[in-house]
């Protein structure tokens, strides 16, 4: 079944036009990689499938129902959750009250936090800690983990590994992989490490355009490829 | 110039006349910090809501009073005091609903907006109301004095010292412990943030702003027994609201607090010890905060609202 499509989406940030035609189909399921170099519009297709960018064009739908032009809340509410590149971790708050604010019903942080202690054991010993005091690695997994408070049917990563050490982005790769019997994924990543060992399809964007896409092990293989839209990132390896 | 002694007790009555005064900074301050730190809207027209508050709360007032001497039952200081903050309340609600909350992508449109509504406000309380100063006269439960260390101090203040208190605590208690509380702090740092999480941070905008109002609308009712109603008082307001802002950090309620008792013991105390400077004193600390520590005294990480 297919959870989200994004049909010929054209996002303008100011009188830029960021987005210049992308196009995406996400099955229910498994870890779908979005790919590119710097500045190709990865971090603004997200944001304009949780609607902190509006689409001037094209649909983004999510199971059937068009969720464009709505405002974040709302599409948030039909179960997707956000981690954005920054991690969004609000540092004045603790661990646990991050999450609380996550929570859509009352009592979902509690019927979720064996889950989220078994898939993050850290979280734990820092339950009472300001955000602020968390280190990189730790704020990342305080994001995915308030992403999953609620039960979402799709979750928006932006480049999770950014700045962490290779043992933290292996300890998000199988966090990753874990999930996958839970919800879907579309995970944006330049670390190709990561990207291989946890994506199932991919898609490319340039320049503002979906220029390619397919199933991960064949890009996995296609030196050529990655070569011409992923350029060094490509050769990064996290271990 | 011969300067009176300072005794103890005399000094334990500038401590207490010092917070008494600083509490209704707090009530007035405290709408304006969290509307910036939360909204990145500076509300120009705060004061004139308070204002508008004292006025509506004279209004309640003398509905229960003797015309002939001005006096009224206690309970009608409480309606009265009530009843400015349900104006207040309505004012602030229906000022972010309806005339904020469609610029907000245009931060210099606010800024004129808020001022614009200053003069709207002033000049609509100078129809209603006239432009000589009104007295309210403290009810009988309110009024005489107690003795303090053998020093004579007011029953009202108090009363200020005691309801400030206790506005304090709600206030903390609000946005320290309860959901609406969590999404204050985590909207003081990253309102988009909070709406990628499921939560209307809008509505949340309207109630602050509210609520902001409705507490500015208690100090300045609060306020009348020392100072009368007047058309000026709501600049007076805004300039002190600045100063407790400014040195307290915006966005922190804590930080409010300490600001306002701060320039409340300010303006006791250095009367005593530098009488010229007494009128310029608390601009020049503000001044001095601005540039020493321009993300207030009391804050801790720049922008907080703890
Ligand atoms: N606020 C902005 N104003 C103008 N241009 C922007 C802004 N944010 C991003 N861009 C531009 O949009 C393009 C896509 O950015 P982004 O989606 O962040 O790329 P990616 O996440 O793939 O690195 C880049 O060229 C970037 O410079
Ligand atoms: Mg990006």
């Amino acid at each position: 079944m297919t959870l989200l499509q994004l049909a010929g989406v054209h996002t303008y940030i100011g009188q830029f036009h960021i987005l210049q035609g992308v196009d995406m189909q996400v099955e229910q399921g498994g870890v779908t990689v979005l790919l590119g170099r710097n500045g190709a519009g990865k971090t603004t297709t997200l944001k304009s499938i949780i609607g902190l960018l509006a689409p001037a064009r094209g649909r983004v739908t999510l199971a059937g129902q068009a969720i464009n032009g709505r405002p974040a809340y709302e599409v948030a509410q039909q179960g997707i959750g956000y981690v954005p590149e920054d991690r969004g971790v609000f540092v004045d708050l603790t661990v646990a009250e991050n999450l609380l604010l996550a929570e859509r019903r009352k009592g979902q942080l509690a019927a979720r936090k064996a889950m989220l202690l078994e898939l993050f054991p850290d979280l734990g010993r820092f339950w009472h800690q300001k955000g602020g005091r968390l280190s990189g690695g730790q704020q990342q997994m305080l994001a995915v983990s308030r992403a999953l408070v609620p039960e979402n049917k799709l979750l928006l990563i932006d480049e999770p590994s950014k700045g962490l050490a290779p043992i933290v982005v292996e300890q998000l790769a199988h966090a990753f992989n874990q999930l996958k019997s839970y919800t879907t994924i579309v995970l944006v990543e330049q670390n190709f490490w990561l990207a291989s060992a946890t994506g199932d399809r991919y898609y490319i964007l340039d320049d503002g355009l979906t220029v390619h896409s397919g199933n991960m092990p064949d890009l996995i293989r296609d030196t050529e490829l990655q070569a011409r839209y992923l350029g060094v990132a490509a050769k990064g390896r996290a271990v | 110039m011969e300067t009176p002694h300072l005794t103890f007790p005399l000094l334990v009555t500038l401590l207490l006349n010092g917070v008494a005064i600083g509490m209704l900074y707090f009530l007035v301050a405290v709408g304006l910090s969290v509307i910036f730190g939360l909204m990145h809207v500076l509300n120009f027209a705060h004061g004139s809501m308070s204002m508008v508050g004292a006025y509506v709360g004279l209004a309640v007032f003398r509905l229960f009073g003797d015309p002939a001497t001005g006096t009224a039952p206690t309970w009608a200081f409480a309606l009265a005091i009530l009843g400015g903050a349900m104006a207040g309340f309505v004012l602030g609600w229906v000022t972010e609903r309806f005339l904020i909350r469609p610029l907000y992508k245009r931060p210099i449109f606010l800024i004129l907006l808020t001022l614009g509504l200053i003069l709207v406000l002033d000049e609509t309380v100078k129809l209603i109301w006239g432009t000589s100063p009104q007295g309210l006269v403290i009810v009988p439960g309110l009024s005489g004095t107690v003795d303090v260390l053998g020093q004579p101090f007011a029953v009202y203040r108090i009363f200020l010292i005691s309801f400030g208190l206790l506005m304090i605590g709600l206030t903390w208690y609000v946005v320290n412990k309860t959901r609406i509380g969590i999404i204050i702090r985590a909207g003081v740092q990253d309102s988009d943030m909070v709406q990628t999480l499921g939560i209307n941070v809008r509505q949340i905008f309207t109630l602050v702003f509210a609520f902001g109002a409705a507490l500015a609308a208690m100090g300045g009712i609060a306020t009348t027994p020392f100072t009368g109603v007047h058309p000026a008082m709501s600049g007076d307001f805004l300039l002190k609201t600045f100063i407790v802002v400014v040195i307290g950090g915006f966005g922190s309620t804590t930080g409010t607090a300490l600001g306002a008792i701060c320039l409340g013991l300010t303006e006791q105390f250095l009367p005593w010890f530098f009488p010229r400077f007494a009128a310029v004193g608390p601009v020049v600390l503000m001044a001095v905060v601005l540039l020493v520590r321009p993300e207030g005294l009391f804050s801790v990480s720049g922008r907080r609202a703890g």
